[in-house]
């Protein structure tokens, strides 16, 4: 079973049509994109993410027919994420193949391919029984891997991180679990330390929105504490990665979004000042294993 | 407010008390008020240091390990529930916010905390400030023993 958020983004008739996820779980509705400004409308009210932004991106390209624009306009939407580095991508596939919206199509439907390879080479790291604590969202790919972890006779549990202030861990991981009858359980992003402690947690899973070769990453806020915690519990930690490159991590930008985002789902009061850095860096030494949209395994 | 805006926090966990307000007008640091999970605890926290003078920075409980990592806390400021030889009782998240703070050498200095008398319509993550998201979904939130060792 595929989770709606594993292809949250489409193209159709020379329209996007962007999954929006922060009207998740109550509504399932698409917006409609025409232009760049559409795009960046939906990619700065974080509309979509992750995987979402990188289809979002390829789609903007086909409608547009550039490429380096759309990539400079996407990046300083959203800083952190490497944009440019799936212009280059986009630009690679363009000179074998002229026609773009085919030259995406190939690039897309790869991705499909490679993801699902990747649970299956993940589910065999796992414990027999897993009882995985997860943080955000991985865009379907929690689905594809317990899919593949029942293939091999295993079993799991999923630990689902509220992730707040947005709550992507509640309203889409839960939910696409949920959808799916995978059995999850929500917890406060505080609460990992004792699950941990009292062993309920057996592995962590989590994606990446940035990675070097030295394996430091940059993921949504909360995860470098889950490293931390699982490196001191000696849990192993997972990380889905993408494309990791030589580059020194902590000179990335850290997003840091609106202040009045943090009191997101809180009802109107006087709320005080507040900070909200969107991503969080975790040095690879925290780490025990990665493995890239190609499905190849590093583990310490 | 913008991270580069904060040198150091005093980051408080849990109710403080009379006497850990005192404490707290004393320091010279920014106060760091953290939500405090599932109760929303940081909101009450944050509205009790204001009415005492003394403003504070809010932060979710999951960008405390970013704060740790940049060097942004330099004390914790636990307030605990109850103690026995060998432990600390705190609300829920206590483990997590007293471990990364000695992860991150940074020193705790726990104090009795006031009596928590406000109810909370959030007892776990399936609720935030009431708003159901999925019925009967979550792990239940309790109070968490932290090993003395960990505050020394």
């Amino acid at each position: 079973m595929n989770s709606p958020l594993a292809f949250p983004v489409r193209f159709k008739n020379n329209t996007i049509y962007v999954l929006d996820e922060t009207r998740l779980p109550f509504e399932e509705i698409y917006i409609e994109v025409k232009d760049l400004n559409d795009a960046l409308k939906v990619l700065g009210e974080m509309k979509t993410r992750a995987f979402g932004q990188v289809l979002l991106f390829f789609y903007t390209c086909v409608l547009l027919g550039k490429v380096d624009e759309v990539a400079l306009a996407f990046k300083k939407k959203r800083p952190t994420f490497d944009f440019l580095h799936l212009a280059e991508m986009v630009k690679g596939v363009f000179q074998k193949m002229p026609d773009i919206k085919e030259a995406i199509n190939i690039i897309v439907n790869g991705f499909e391919k490679k993801r699902k390879e990747r649970a299956k080479n993940l589910a065999h790291l796992l414990p027999k029984s897993s009882q995985i604590l997860t943080i955000c969202n991985l865009n379907g790919e929690l689905v594809y891997l317990y899919e593949a972890l029942k293939e091999i006779k295993k079993e799991a549990m999923f630990f689902v991180s509220e992730t707040r202030p947005y709550l992507q861990g509640t309203r889409l991981t839960f939910w696409e679990l949920s959808k799916a009858n995978i059995p999850a359980k929500l917890i406060c992003d505080n609460q990992a330390a004792i699950l941990m402690k009292e062993k309920k947690i057996n592995c962590v899973i989590v994606g990446s929105d940035r990675s070097n070769k030295k394996g430091d990453i940059i993921n949504k806020i909360g995860t470098y504490p889950l490293a931390r915690l699982a490196y001191h519990f000696h849990i192993p930690f997972y990380v889905l990665t993408q494309y990791p490159k030589e580059i020194d991590i902590e000179k990335i930008e850290i997003e840091e979004r609106p202040e009045r985002e943090v009191f997101m789902w809180l009802k109107e009061r006087d709320f005080p000042k507040a900070v909200y850095p969107a991503f969080d860096i975790t040095p690879g030494r925290y780490i025990s294993g990665w493995i890239n949209i190609s499905g190849e395994i590093r583990c310490v | 407010m913008r991270l580069k805006e904060i040198n150091f926090t005093l980051l408080i966990w849990g109710m403080p008390s009379k006497e850990g307000i005192e404490e707290i007008k004393k320091n010279n640091l920014l106060i760091l008020v953290p939500e405090m999970r599932p109760y929303l605890l940081g909101l009450k926290v944050a509205e009790i240091l204001k009415e005492e003078g003394i403003e504070s920075i809010y932060a979710t409980d999951n960008m405390l390990g970013f704060l740790f990592y940049k060097n942004k806390i330099k004390e914790v400021l636990f307030f605990y529930k109850d103690k026995n030889n060998n432990h600390l009782l705190g609300i829920c998240g206590s483990l997590y916010v007293c471990l990364l703070a000695k992860l991150h050498q940074v020193p705790i200095k726990a104090l009795k905390g006031e009596k928590i008398n406000f109810k909370s319509l959030d007892q776990d993550a399936s609720t935030i400030d009431s708003h159901l998201f999925f019925k009967n979904s979550a792990i239940e939130a309790r109070d968490e023993f932290v090993p003395m060792e960990i505050i020394k």
